[in-house]
């Protein structure tokens, strides 16, 4: 039997929402809809508090083998974050059942957090931060904590890039620093999963780009660790993770490779190019070239410049015979490109909008 | 639960609550710089009140006989023992809640003290309990103004029987802990997270009244008398205060003794079926549900 690193089983979260006086609550911690003297007054003077159920996650079944860098994508409120905090044992589920390294997280509820870490995002990891000290000194805390050795202290600041402002106080700190060093918490412990939950916002590129190779080459391939992050960030997930889990409305709707989900929902190539003085029959004529499946022609802000944008499964057979129709029509081309679908367009065409 | 789990479980609840405990009371400078020395004269300013207000009963009334006669000695051990039975009503209540006021974040993403002593396997019980350790150290320091002020001014406690006086005050702070383990429970069973909480609130305001912490409880009328006797800081309160200002024992004091015995050993279990019950119940309901 394969043991998975993560597996849930028809796991699922619902949550009482407020209806009150006609104004919905949210769920979270400074807007509760009140105790017991709240519910009498709204008993002796007919306020009705209607309680609505929210379901936050709906039957999710995953299956992640160790040694993955998995992401989790999906709009806002579609159940990634819910579904990281049952793994990481900081809720229940309602019911249905999950299992970090084989052990059930409700069941073994005391123990779980030996066999994961849960590296927060700038957004809540702040709370690990007292911005009294200086990034050494929480480090150091933490370590002790946790019972690292001293030396990961450096690595985390090596990694974290944070080296040089070991001994500064974190108050001065810039938004990126803070995500740095609130990753490097994470970062610090050894553990078969690791979760992360939009734990790379704010960083800069170039610096999220060594966090990754560090996250695949050390904790990955020479600890054989598991990653599941929930991001936003559809492009370095195309480029980085070995699977990808698309969640909406507290689903899973797609698992597997990047390219095969790409693949599986969006065949076409797009061939997008620009062109000036395009007359009439040129456009007839490309707009008549084989194995297209959708023609788009727009107006530029440049007069006399087209955009044209042709989807086509057969992108080898389709660009040789729009450049050629360029060159006889005497077409002026400004640029010519082949874009491959992305997540992007998986997104688009399974949901009618963009990740945000 | 094997032995190398419940190992496990000490060696976590022990490094957090050291470390927390220290970290709390390193954290009292500024309390020691900001607080202490307009608490302390607080306190003296409240105990003269009693004084000038103890002056003008002149000691007069029959009701003190039995408590020795001196009202002033009667009145600040009563104000001592009220406030630390105060504290130990809220000590479980806020530091349960101590556990969430730290949160930082945002939406469905929040974190905080919660979430980091699940995360590192750490017991609740530790930060519970350095937390509520941390209070009772200020209740101390409270204890020792009153007493150090109350003996510069007159309170006269000669040849009292101290094991009694510490026996009944133990037994008090037990049953008070279970009331503040019922009341700290109520934060999720029926959401008291915010403002008042109704048990301590009703607790604190028969107390107050009819404990007998400000004057006897026999100057009360009969009727309020027998709600008196629900309490068990009416029972600590007199042991206390017999044992201390009239020299009684154990044997003199049976009668309270047992009804006290009985209240701790009630309450406190009642109040930690409920507290680990609420404890979780949190799991399931979040805060908010």
């Amino acid at each position: 039997m394969n043991l998975y690193a993560i597996k849930t089983e028809n796991l699922t979260r619902i949550f009482t929402r407020y209806n009150y006086l006609g104004a919905h609550v949210d769920m979270d911690y400074d807007n509760n809809p009140g105790g017991l003297f709240l519910s009498i007054y709204n008993r002796l003077f007919n306020r009705s508090v209607a309680k609505e159920k929210v379901v936050a996650l709906d039957n999710v079944n995953l299956k992640i083998e160790p040694g993955k860098l998995v992401c989790l994508l999906g709009p806002n409120g579609s159940g990634k974050t819910t579904l990281l905090r049952i793994l990481a044992t900081l809720l229940r589920p309602t019911s249905g059942k999950a299992y970090v390294m084989g052990h059930d997280i409700v069941k073994e509820e005391d123990e779980i957090w030996k066999y994961l870490v849960y590296i927060a995002g700038l957004l809540t990891g702040g709370a690990w931060l007292d911005m009294r000290l200086t990034p050494r000194e929480i480090l150091t805390i933490q370590s002790k904590l946790y019972n690292f050795p001293s030396d990961r202290i450096f690595d985390a600041l090596k990694i974290s890039g944070l080296e040089e402002v070991a001994n500064v106080k974190v108050s001065t700190f810039s938004t990126g620093m803070l995500a740095r060093l609130s990753l490097a918490i994470g970062l610090l412990r050894d553990s078969p999963v690791y979760l992360m939950d939009e734990s790379l916002g704010g960083i800069s590129k170039e610096v999220v780009e060594e966090l990754y190779s560090y996250i695949k080459e050390n904790l990955i391939r020479k600890k054989g660790a598991t990653i599941l992050y929930a991001t936003h960030d559809l492009y370095d997930a195309e480029r980085l993770a070995d699977e990808v889990v698309l969640m909406h409305g507290g689903k899973i709707v797609a698992q597997g490779k990047p390219e095969d989900i790409i693949l599986s929902v969006c065949k076409d190539h797009s061939i997008e190019l620009e062109v000036l003085n395009c007359s009439k029959d040129a456009l007839r004529s490309l707009e008549g070239v084989a194995h297209v499946s959708k023609f788009v022609v727009s107006r530029t802000q440049v007069e006399g410049t087209l955009k044209i944008i042709m989807y086509t499964s057969e992108p080898k057979e389709v660009l040789p015979k729009v450049i050629s129709i360029i060159t006889e029509k005497g077409v002026e081309l400004k640029y010519i490109k082949i874009n491959k679908p992305t997540l992007e367009d998986v997104f688009i065409r399974m949901f009618g909008k963009k990740l945000r | 639960m094997n032995f190398e789990r419940i190992k496990t479980r000490i060696y976590l609840f022990w490094r957090y609550f050291t470390k927390w405990f220290l970290f709390k009371l390193f954290m009292r400078y500024y309390w020691i710089e900001w607080i202490l020395p307009f608490h302390v004269i607080n306190l003296a300013f409240g105990v003269l009140t009693y004084v000038y207000f103890a002056q003008s009963f002149q000691s007069s009334s029959a009701f003190y006989q039995q408590y020795g006669g001196d009202f002033l000695s009667f009145l600040i051990l009563g104000v001592m023992l009220n406030s630390l039975l105060s504290y130990t009503l809220d000590a479980y209540r806020l530091a349960t809640l101590s556990l969430f006021r730290t949160r930082l974040g945002s939406g469905g993403q929040q974190m905080g003290v919660y979430d980091y002593l699940k995360l590192s396997g750490t017991p609740l019980s530790s930060h519970i309990l350095a937390e509520v350790l941390d209070g009772y150290l200020e209740e101390l320091i409270s204890l020792l103004v009153y007493l150090l002020v109350g003996l510069l001014i007159g309170l006269k406690i000669q040849g009292g029987s101290y094991t009694t006086a510490i026996l009944g005050m133990l037994l008090g702070l037990l049953a008070t802990t279970g009331i503040g383990l019922i009341s700290a429970s109520m934060i999720t069973i029926i959401g008291a997270w915010k403002g008042v909480e109704p048990i301590r609130w009703l607790v604190g305001l028969l107390n107050g009244l009819v404990s007998g912490v400000y004057f006897p409880v026999e100057v009360l009328p009969k009727e309020i008398q027998d709600v008196s006797l629900l309490l068990p800081q009416t029972y600590t309160l007199k042991i206390v205060r017999l044992a201390l200002l009239r020299n009684f024992g154990i044997g003199e004091l049976m009668p309270e003794f047992a009804v006290l015995l009985s209240m701790a050993f009630f309450l406190f279990s009642i109040g930690i079926i409920l507290y680990k019950y609420s404890i979780d119940l949190l799991k399931v309901k979040t805060f908010t549900e």
